[in-house]
């Protein structure tokens, strides 16, 4: 059977994949805050693939911008 | 049929020039082999039950598209409407072959309509009766260890650094970066790619051909597979399969870093035939404007400053280190930020399986400056998966290099005291939370789950674990 793959990173170019989870749920579209249920593993095209044996939430890295200082979610 | 149960040492001397064997079909190709290409896409439709398809040869995917633009706006104006994105000279060579396509019997060409496109189709036909009946038919007759290491050493790699680092970096651009730019302008659908029947295919293909080589699988009919191989041997880059109607496209040359990125701190890393081309640092893709202003000297801090995309950011200090040194580099940017403090967070031994070892990782260092009346403040650090050095923006009211990196993690309020461990990779975080974590997240509202706030550097690195 096919392992479940989805992108828990819609603003990222290459994406970041949760893939062989249970489920994963989209908490927070805007902030991309995901939760992951099940054993699974986190792929991406620039970082090793990251095991996640637990259940785990899933939460986007924020920058500070200077301009308009505030944070904004890091891009990828 | 036997099974495979062991490799002779002449058989496991094999396998390197075997794989090199497929890696010289897309590295050394030789340009398309029209002829080739013409028969065994006939084969291709027929093999998938379609009537034989007009065949259009074309030298770039950009290409590619434009001639299908061109045949589904009918010919209406698809120069003057993409001008600024389509150099005059790759322009004259797309339309000279667009010519050579369709220019003979243009009116009856144009006048039609756009074809269905039947890559489902040929993905159903491939997969199924070539690639799903070898495996049906040899895999139980090979031991796992042979399969296993004829699939790291052949297939994953020759995946590796033509699919995955070539096929799909070009595609993923293309899709994201060009045809996003023209597609308002043309009203044109781009046509997706036949899943079979491209550089993608060399894989699979080079790992299965590996044993059809050993000449022990001699009961199993290969025909179809020998095909499939001929069509790929004709130097198709890709295909696009439409009802009647299928375009080829030519290989590209390519140039690459030591780990088989696409890079190039000189020229475009992809070049086409047509002269369409794509510059790449390390991988990431960046416009040709970009990568003018890299090349002679422009481009400037305020630049960077101003550029939202990291993997962007990280790529042209790269650039700069690696075209005029790391003296240069460290004058681009201590000309406007000072280093201020540096943390280290030394890492057990486990969590180093999967990063590079290398001495820069967990070193985080805090810059604070300006620009004009900006406030600056970055934090250095490494990808542990690939040295790649980042700086990331924080709040210039940090005063420390470790509670700076800390701000930019981000968990629900509600949660935040529930942490059981922190992972990371690049942009994201993986947080597990404690059984009480979790309960409370259960019964959190879309607001709550929104309200997102950072740790203290302590907090932080005491539960950080995994890091890439």
């Amino acid at each position: 059977m096919e392992k479940t793959k989805v992108n828990v990173a819609a603003s990222s170019t290459e994406g970041h994949y949760v893939v062989g989870a249970k489920q994963v749920i989209d908490l927070d579209a805007v902030n991309e805050t995901h939760l992951v249920k099940g054993k699974s593993e986190l792929v991406t095209k620039n970082h090793t693939s990251l095991k996640m044996e637990d259940d785990c939430l899933i939460t986007c890295q924020m920058v500070y911008n200077p301009f308009s200082k505030a944070f904004q979610k890091s891009r990828d | 049929m036997k099974k495979l149960e062991v490799l002779t040492d002449e058989q496991l001397d094999l396998i390197e020039p075997h794989r090199q064997i497929w890696l010289d079909k897309f590295y050394k190709n030789q340009g398309i082999d029209k002829e080739l290409a013409v028969k065994q896409i006939k084969w291709l439709y027929e093999f998938c039950g379609k009537k034989e398809p007009q065949i259009m040869f074309m030298d770039s995917p950009v290409g590619v598209d434009i001639l299908l633009a061109t045949i589904e706006n009918k010919g209406q104006n698809i120069r003057a409407n993409i001008r600024q994105s389509i150099e005059q000279n790759i322009w004259d060579n797309i339309r000279d072959n667009i010519w050579d396509n369709i220019g003979a019997n243009i009116r009856a060409n144009i006048e039609q309509n756009i074809w269905a496109n039947i890559g489902a189709n040929i993905w159903d036909n491939i997969g199924a009766n070539i690639r799903d009946n070898i495996w049906d038919n040899i895999r139980d007759n090979i031991w796992d260890n042979i399969w296993a290491n004829i699939g790291a050493n052949i297939e994953q790699n020759i995946w590796a650094n033509i699919g995955a680092n070539i096929w799909d970096n070009i595609g993923a651009n293309i899709r994201d970066n060009i045809w996003a730019n023209i597609r308002d302008n043309i009203g044109a659908n781009r046509q997706p790619r036949a899943y079979y029947g491209n550089c993608s295919d060399y894989g699979w293909m080079a790992f299965y051909d590996y044993f059809q080589s050993l000449n022990h699988f001699t009961d199993y009919d290969w025909t179809n597979f020998n095909q499939f191989k001929s069509l790929l041997d004709s130097g198709i880059y890709e295909l696009v399969t439409l009802e009647g109607v299928c375009v080829a496209c030519a290989m590209p040359k390519v140039l690459q870093d030591a780990e088989n990125r696409l890079h190039n701190t000189e020229k475009a890393a992809v070049i086409f035939n047509d002269g369409f081309s794509m510059h790449f640092i390390h991988g990431v893709f960046i416009t040709p404007e970009l990568f003018e202003i890299l090349k002679n000297g422009t481009y400037s801090f305020e630049d960077w400053v101003k550029e939202e995309n990291e993997e962007i950011k990280s790529a042209c200090l790269s650039f700069i280190e690696e075209t005029k040194g790391s003296e240069a580099l460290y004058r681009f940017l201590s000309a406007y930020l000072k280093e201020v403090d540096t943390y280290t967070d030394k890492k057990d031994e486990k969590h180093l399986n999967g990063t590079t070892r290398g001495m820069n990782i967990g070193v985080y260092t805090l810059f604070k400056g300006g620009y004009g009346e900006v406030e600056l403040a970055f934090v250095r650090c490494y990808c542990p998966s690939t040295d790649r050095m980042f700086f990331l923006s924080v709040d210039p009211e940090n005063t420390n290099a470790k509670d700076a990196i800390a701000s930019l993690y981000r968990i629900p309020r509600k949660v935040a005291n529930e942490i059981k461990y922190i992972q990371r990779q690049g942009e994201r975080f993986s947080t597990v939370l404690t059984d009480k974590g979790n309960e409370i997240l259960s019964a959190m509202g879309k607001e709550e789950i929104s309200d997102l706030v950072h740790i203290s550097g302590n907090d932080y690195f005491y539960k950080l674990t995994y890091e890439y």
